[in-house]
């Protein structure tokens, strides 16, 4: 059903709207559950291996997928949530990417890529969307953030000090998070994830 | 016995009384009998075949012609309902300027959307302008399209 209004909404954003007698350009964000974002943005849902629209909290982008993305450090990534927007997409942009996905080279390919490189994003876009365009679910919001905060320490330790000394940080942060935040256990594989 | 002033409702226009009509799902009968209460023709209030007539004219005009699909009922053209929004905003002198840091300056802002629900589910598909007073309010978004849901769920 999200056929029949695409292509005008499309032309909304790319004619603009005329306001006291002059064409204004429209700037468009996209809201709504996750199922309907999803099936606008051409991601597989929830049950896949990347599940995340939004951000990098479960899938990283890796050095390799980075340099498939075109202009990666002007853009970032649909998984870069809000660092995403370093430079605001033009509409000339957006409108070559969804020629990219309508007719670029994943169409013609005989064996589809890994999902590690198409990151569940596996169908074609109705319309494009930077990640700063599209206003996230209030769950994600909540939920999402910690996890990202905690890898952020991580990585800042990393940074200063070096590997083994943000592997000490990390395993420090264990019963920090156990004891004193309160935060349980979760099942994984048999044994217990913290 | 008439209860309210008439000189008020009779300088409402046909129009508008149309949109309250539609906008608080009246059916014809119970206009009728409102407008009966009210002190019939010295109400001010038009009748119901006047707001039926004025009702086609209404939903005949391009911003709000409906067309039916086999999986739905959607706005024959979004972009002249956003047209008529703008001018209707520009009209009442509620139209806000809603600069966004590092976007273009003079740039509309749209938000476009989806929910489900209602007591038969069903998807609204709705398309909001943020450069108005609280433009999340129902009565300021323009409903563009409504589908049933096959399943009930």
């Amino acid at each position: 059903m999200e056929e029949l209004y695409a292509q005008e909404l499309e032309d909304l954003r790319t004619n603009g709207v005329p306001v006291g007698g002059i064409t204004r350009p429209v700037h468009m964000t996209l809201m709504g559950d996750y199922s309907f974002t999803t099936t606008f943005d051409g991601h597989a849902g929830a049950t896949f291996r990347f599940p995340c629209r939004y951000c990098s909290c479960i899938g990283r982008l890796a050095a390799a997928i980075k340099r498939l993305l075109p202009n990666y450090n002007e853009y970032g990534s649909i998984q870069d949530g809000s660092g995403a927007g370093r430079m605001p997409r033009t509409l000339e942009q957006k409108q070559a990417m969804a020629s990219l996905h309508a007719s670029g080279p994943l169409a013609t390919m005989a064996d589809p890529p890994v999902v590690s490189t198409t990151l569940s994003f596996e169908r074609l876009l109705l319309m494009v969307f930077a990640s700063e365009d599209i206003v996230p679910i209030p769950l994600h919001i909540t939920l999402g953030v910690s996890p990202w905060m905690l890898f952020l320490g991580v990585e800042a330790v990393a940074f200063d000090s070096g590997a083994a000394r943000a592997q000490e940080y990390a395993v420090a942060l264990t019963p920090t998070l156990r004891r004193d935040v309160g935060v349980s256990p979760a099942p994984y594989w048999g044994g217990t994830f913290e | 016995m008439e209860v309210v002033p008439s000189a008020a409702m009779a300088a409402l226009p046909v129009r508008l009384q149309t949109q309250f009509f539609v906008a608080n799902n009246i059916s014809y009968g119970m206009w009728q009998r409102i407008r009966r209460l009210l002190g019939g023709s010295l109400s001010g209030l038009a009748t119901a075949n006047e707001m039926r007539a004025d009702g086609l004219a209404a939903f005949s005009e391009q911003h709000n012609l409906v067309r039916s699909t086999p999986v739905g009922a959607t706005l024959a053209s979004i972009l002249a309902a956003a047209e008529a929004v703008m001018a209707d905003l520009v009209a009442r002198n509620q139209f806000i300027e809603r600069p966004v840091r590092s976007r273009p300056e003079r740039e509309i802002l749209h938000s476009f959307g989806l929910d489900k629900g209602g007591r038969q589910s069903s998807y609204k598909t709705i398309l909001a302008c943020i450069n108005q007073p609280q433009p999340c309010s129902i009565d300021n978004t323009i409903l563009f399209g409504v589908f049933p849901c096959q399943k009930d769920d």
